[in-house]
C-alpha cells in the first residue's frame, strides 16, 4: 500500500493520504487572518480581489498537502456586516468514505467571510 | 456529457420558485428551512438526470435590507474537461439566493 499514484486501480486513498478536514482548519484560519486582518471597511473592488486571493492561497496550500488524486473546490464569500440575515445550505452526492468538506468563518467588525472547501477523490 | 447549463439553471429556478416564491418575506427561521429544502430538491433533480457525476450543491440566502455588499468567488483544482461548475443567482423582493452546483466526473 505505497503511494496511491503507483497503483493501477485505486478505489480508496491510503489512510495516510486521506483528506482530513480537521487538519486543514488551522491553515484556513491562518490564511483568512492574514488576508482580512487589516480590512477595516467593506469595499467592492477590494472584496473582489480579496476573495480571489483567499481562494487561490487556500488552493495552493491544499496542493501543498500532496494528497494524490484529490480534486478541490474552494468557495469564498465575503459580505458586508450590517445586521442582515444569511444562511448557507450544502448538499453533496459523493463517496462519504473518501471525500470531505469543511467550512470556516472569519468575522470582524465590518465584514464576514465564509470559506467552503470540498475535496473529492478521483478514482 | 454533463447536463447543459440551461438545464441546470432551469432546475434551480424552478425549485426556488416553488420552495420560496418571489413574494416571500425573509425571516431567519424560514430561510434556513427553505434553503435546506431547496438544496435537497435541486440535488434530487440532478441525480434523477442519471449522469455519472458526483454533485456538490451549495446555496446561500442573503437578506436584502440595507444594501450590503456580497462577494462570492470559487476556485477549483480539477480536470476542467470533465468537471463543471454552474452558478445561478435568484432574486426575490427581500432576498437573494446564490446557488453553485459542481459536477465532478466519477
Amino acid at each position: 500500500m505505497e503511494d496511491a499514484n503507483n497503483r493501477n486501480f485505486v478505489l480508496r486513498p491510503t489512510p495516510g493520504q486521506k483528506f482530513r478536514p480537521k487538519a486543514v482548519t488551522a491553515m484556513i484560519q491562518e490564511v483568512l487572518g492574514e488576508k482580512l486582518g487589516a480590512v477595516i471597511a467593506y469595499d467592492e473592488n477590494e472584496a473582489d480581489q480579496a476573495s480571489r486571493d483567499i481562494s487561490a492561497a487556500i488552493r495552493e496550500k491544499l496542493k501543498g498537502l500532496q494528497l494524490p488524486r484529490y480534486k478541490y473546490i474552494v468557495q469564498t464569500m465575503i459580505a458586508e456586516q450590517c445586521g442582515n440575515g444569511a444562511t448557507t445550505a450544502i448538499q453533496c452526492v459523493w463517496d462519504e468514505d473518501c471525500d470531505g468538506f469543511l467550512s470556516q468563518r472569519y468575522v470582524n467588525g465590518s465584514i464576514w467571510c465564509e470559506v467552503l472547501v470540498f475535496a473529492v477523490f478521483h478514482y | 456529457m454533463a447536463l447543459p447549463e440551461e438545464d441546470v439553471h432551469m432546475i434551480i429556478k424552478q425549485v426556488l420558485d416553488e420552495t420560496v416564491g418571489a413574494n416571500a418575506t425573509y425571516t431567519h427561521k424560514d430561510s434556513v428551512q427553505w434553503n435546506q429544502k431547496a438544496v435537497e430538491q435541486i440535488t434530487k433533480k440532478l441525480v434523477a438526470a442519471g449522469k455519472p457525476y458526483k454533485y456538490v450543491v451549495t446555496s446561500s440566502f442573503l437578506q436584502i435590507s440595507c444594501g450590503s455588499g456580497l462577494n462570492v468567488s470559487t476556485i477549483s483544482y480539477w480536470n476542467k474537461v470533465t468537471d463543471f461548475s454552474y452558478m445561478y443567482r435568484w432574486e426575490a423582493k427581500t432576498m437573494l439566493a446564490i446557488v453553485y452546483v459542481f459536477a465532478i466526473a466519477i
